[in-house]
């Protein structure tokens, strides 16, 4: 006898397509879809001024590398990712590991510690404008005057500036580190540290010998992470300095929106945004490698 | 030795786990705690009572952390003088869309990807999560182009797809996660009461994944809520803004000009989420560390 | 109700065929036990049975109908899962009225339906209850409940008491057993314990790596395996098994195991034949005119003794009624009933 396949058999075998095209379709159509759209925008010289555009090749590349702020920029976006990957990282570290303490009260501050998470980006940028209000009516100026200090001028200074800016992403940043690693350190079987503590490690060995090598996939993932969205942030920079003073805090990601939304470049800004997409992706086959080897690891 | 003295004994022996070391280290816990919450809770409680103090009170030298009267007028005046109530309204009106499209499309194609094997799954898995990891930023010209293209500029329902687009992949990857928890054999069980798959999903699988809906939901909603560089840029007309976009347009850059009003459109636009926030709450950690892990 | 005919059944998974060609009829009215190791194919052909899985070759009538293409639900079957799958947002009687309720039955006689099936089942009380709050007990009786309700042709079981205790599995066989005397519908029950299978079952359908090994009474089984397999697989403590050849001493035929022990054996063979001897352990006795074996382990159960005999290089096992009250070592002398042998042809494993 054949094998034998019915028109109803066959349609139960593939129902799932009816179940999972629609998302393929809006996903790919809607993430997929503009990100090369962007890369071929790239070889162009599309303006939203003018109707007409042409393949340029990579003349918009050359531009790029050749360009007066680009040192700038370049520096303004390591200094930033930088500072904000550390802090954000250590401090959800430290944070989680506190949060993890058999400690009464724990998921009250598990909330408290949370909160800024929630925070939409466009409030934190009016809330952090208004802390450090250059003038004396600014709340972070009157403490420091309190205190006897001598007050500042924050947001029109370029440092201060830059300082304020890494220090409202990371407010809004630590939380998802927190999240994460309190959810890395509790995977961490609870034998291993009865295990230890039968060794008779102190504290501090215990910290160092089992729980920061079992968190090391996640501490990994995050830092990926928070590089990647960090890189990609525009949100705080453009609505806290907008890049102010002059381009004292003008990132990457910054200029791609002022180039293709001020100037009306979409050509230059598409190429900023290939440049940014090709970071994100050398992150993204890191994060997948970090996963694979997760992966093997708990096999 | 008579009963009463071994219990002592013992009771001893429990009580000397709390040696000076620990209470040292839990006195420093809660310290090192104080800190924090002091560092979370001082700018939002400092722009939730500045949004009760009077406009004089807000511009007069030094400036206050408690309000000497408290006061409704700012809160008045923003939604009389301002457009921020619109601009909550084209808010909600986006997200809940988005909210119910995201959630129906994820959770069905999520279904499907729990409960059918096909081939290249792991890669189309695999693959969301990768395109879940394009920002905003790098698709920002082309989404403009796209929608000129199908006429959404300046429209909710551009706005609508693009996020539902962008939020499906987390949804997915957490529902998928939480239907994998529920055996096989209650859709098997259904099906032989008569269910179709579709049916199985709506009156069996559905229910029983409140859960992960409420924590899929909960993220989807922050983020449409919040969302600022999309909106921005192609739905910027005064009409139809939302929420971040109004009030970036109105405050603007440096504008010291109407704090008054700042204080108060903060707290009415963070409102909504801290509500969501305190009801998604206890199912959030646990969907959102199922969700991450893989 | 009505009789289930599977014929030249295959599946393949992928590449991989995991079954092989079933042939079976289940009667009407019916208690059929599948049984087998484990990966067998029983939940697999059960499940194509009832359409939860498709059938790669072959077809599957119930009653008259070719059910093939037909979805679970047109098949008119029921079925009860190892781990109930109870929906666990819905009561008791809501699961029981499920089906009903999707094949639009009126309220009214839904609810007639549940209090009926809940009195056979004696769960009248339980009726507003959320599956958490029962005991596993009373799951497996709403899991059957929720079958019955419907009425179906046949009964559908993949190993229902294998998530219960001991005890209780022994109690709810009984009741099985009991229902189906009631009830008197074509029932195919999948379980990998053959204990279960013997009580319960009219007919016995033995499975091994995806092919239908022997089909028969329990007694039938028992008493005439077809093979090794078979003769291994069904009884506990399960058969010995001895190699060695038939050698005829004094115009009689005995059985000579690898150690030189001789055996008698009552069917006529010819001398010389490489053959596997079958004793259960429940028909070796103790006598003088045995064999010797020396006593290695004796396990007392009260009721019946079992003793672990080396015989030769081999190890025997003997169930006998008496007290034994030998020590590991004592040498003592063992006969198996001639009456009660099986012989097996050693290389194709076939009953001689
Ligand atoms: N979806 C599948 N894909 C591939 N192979 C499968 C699948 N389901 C079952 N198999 C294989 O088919 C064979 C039969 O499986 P089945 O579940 O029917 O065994 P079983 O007799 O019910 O065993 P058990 O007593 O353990 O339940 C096994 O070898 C199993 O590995
Ligand atoms: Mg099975």
């Amino acid at each position: 006898m054949s094998r034998q396949r019915s028109a109803k058999a066959l349609m139960a075998r593939h129902q799932y397509i009816f179940f999972i095209a629609p998302a393929i379709f809006l996903v790919l159509g809607f993430t997929a879809y503009p990100a090369l759209y962007g890369v071929t925008i790239s070889f162009t010289n599309m303006h939203f001024a003018y109707p007409d555009f042409r393949f340029v090749g990579l003349e918009n590349y050359w531009r790029f590398i050749s360009w007066s702020d680009l040192p700038k920029v370049g520096f303004n976006t390591v200094f930033f990712v930088a500072c904000v990957v550390a802090l954000q990282l250590s401090l959800g570290l430290l944070i989680a590991l506190l949060l993890n303490k058999a400690l009464f009260g724990r998921r009250l501050m598990r909330s408290v510690a949370i909160l800024p998470w929630i925070i939409p980006a466009i409030i934190i940028a009016l809330m952090f404008q208004q802390l450090f209000n250059g003038s004396r009516l600014g709340i972070m100026n009157a403490l420091l005057a309190n205190f006897g200090f001598d007050t500042r001028s924050w947001l029109s200074n370029p440092n201060e500036a830059m300082a304020v800016m890494i220090l409202a992403v990371v407010w809004r940043g630590v939380p998802l580190s927190i999240i994460l690693q309190l959810g890395g350190l509790q995977t961490i079987a609870r034998e291993l540290y009865e295990a230890a503590a039968i060794d008779g490690a102190t504290r501090w060995q215990t910290l160092r010998f089992i729980t920061l090598p079992n968190l090391k996939p996640i501490l990994l993932i995050n830092l990926i992470m928070i590089t990647s969205g960090t890189l990609n942030h525009i949100d705080i920079p453009l609505a806290l300095t907008g890049g102010g003073p002059g381009n004292s805090t003008e990132v990457l990601a910054l200029s791609l929106f002022k180039q293709g939304f001020q100037s009306l470049d979409a050509a230059y800004a598409s190429t900023i945004a290939t440049i940014i997409l090709i970071l994100n992706l050398l992150l993204t086959i890191a994060y997948l490698r970090v996963l694979r080897r997760k992966d093997e690891k708990d096999d | 030795m008579t009963d009463l003295a071994q219990s002592a004994v013992t009771r001893n022996r429990r009580n000397s786990r709390w040696t000076t070391g620990r209470i040292v280290e839990t006195a420093l816990s809660y310290l090192a705690f104080a800190v924090v919450a002091t560092i979370v809770l001082f700018p939002l409680t400092w722009v939730l009572l500045g949004s009760f103090k009077n406009p004089s009170e807000i511009f007069a030298y030094p400036p206050t952390i408690w309000p000497r009267d408290f006061t409704w007028t700012n809160y008045a005046d923003v939604i009389r003088r301002t457009d921020l109530p619109k601009y909550l309204l084209n808010t909600t009106i986006v997200t809940a869309f988005t909210l119910v499209f995201t959630l129906a499309i994820g959770t069905v194609a999520a279904y499907g990807f729990s409960r059918w094997r096909f081939p290249f799954k792991q890669t189309i898995l695999v693959t969301l999560l990768v395109l879940q990891l394009i920002p905003s930023a790098v698709n920002i010209v082309p989404y403009y182009v796209m929608m000129s293209w199908l006429g959404l500029l300046n429209t909710h329902v551009g706005l609508i797809l693009i996020y539902t687009a962008t939020h499906i992949p987390f949804t997915i990857w957490i529902m998928k996660g939480f239907f994998d928890t529920l055996p096989e054999s209650l859709d098997e069980a259904a099906i032989i009461d008569g269910c179709s798959r579709f049916r199985v999903f709506w009156n069996i699988i559905l229910p029983l994944s409140l859960p992960g809906l409420s924590a899929a939901g909960f993220l989807t909603f922050l983020a449409a809520w919040s969302e600022f560089l999309v909106p921005l840029v192609i739905a910027n007309s005064r009409e139809v803004a939302v929420m971040s976009v109004g009030l970036y347009n109105f405050f603007g850059i440096d504008s010291n000009t109407a704090y008054h009003y700042a204080f108060a459109a903060s707290v009415m636009s963070t409102a909504p989420i801290v509500i969501a926030y305190l009801f998604a709450q206890e199912y959030l950690v646990s969907g959102l560390t199922s969700g991450s892990e893989k | 109700m009505a009789e289930v005919r599977l014929s030249q059944i295959e599946k393949f998974y992928g590449a991989v065929k995991v079954i092989h060609g079933i042939d079976a009829v289940f009667e009407d009215g019916e208690f059929v036990a599948l049984v087998g190791p484990s990966g067998c194919g029983k939940s697999t052909l059960l499940r194509m049975i009832a359409g939860l899985e498709e059938i790669t070759v072959g077809d599957i009538y119930i009653g008259e109908k070719l059910v093939n293409d037909l979805a679970p639900k047109a098949r008119d079957i029921a079925m009860v899962f190892q781990n109930y799958a109870l929906y666990p947002h819905m009561t008791v009687a809501d699961n029981m009225g499920f089906s009903l309720k999707l094949s639009g039955e009126p309220k009214q006689n839904r609810d007639r339906r549940v209090n009926e099936v809940a009195e056979i089942l004696g769960l009248q009380d339980l009726l507003g209850r959320y599956p958490r709050q029962l005991s596993g007990g009373q799951r497996q009786r709403v899991a059957m409940g929720r079958a019955i309700v419907r009425d179906p042709q046949v009964f559908l079981f993949d190993e229902p008491l294998s998530n219960l205790d001991a005890k209780l599995r022994i109690s709810m066989r009984g009741e099985i057993k009991q229902l189906h005397q009631r009830l008197k519908t074509t029932t195919i029950f999948v379980t990998h314990d053959q204990i279960e299978a013997m009580t319960m079952a009219d007919r016995i359908v033995v499975m091994n790596d995806g092919r239908v090994e022997q089909v028969g009474t329990p007694i039938e089984l028992f008493d005439r395996p077809k093979n090794l397999f078979v003769a291994e697989f069904i009884g506990s403590p399960s058969m010995n098994l001895l190699s060695g050849k038939i050698e005829k001493s004094a115009s009689k035929n005995v059985f000579r195991t690898a150690g030189g022990e001789s055996l008698p054996v009552m069917q006529s063979l010819s001398a010389g034949d490489e053959v596997v001897y079958g004793v259960r352990p429940e028909h070796l006795t103790l006598s003088r005119t045995g064999v010797e074996a020396e006593v290695i382990i004796v396990e007392p159960t009260g009721s019946e003794t079992q003793v672990v005999f080396a015989l030769g290089t081999e190890k025997i096992v003997g169930l006998f009624r008496e007290r034994v009250t030998a020590q590991p070592g004592d040498l003592l002398k063992i006969l198996p009933d001639p009456d009660q042998i099986h012989l097996f042809d050693r290389a194709t494993g076939d009953r001689l």
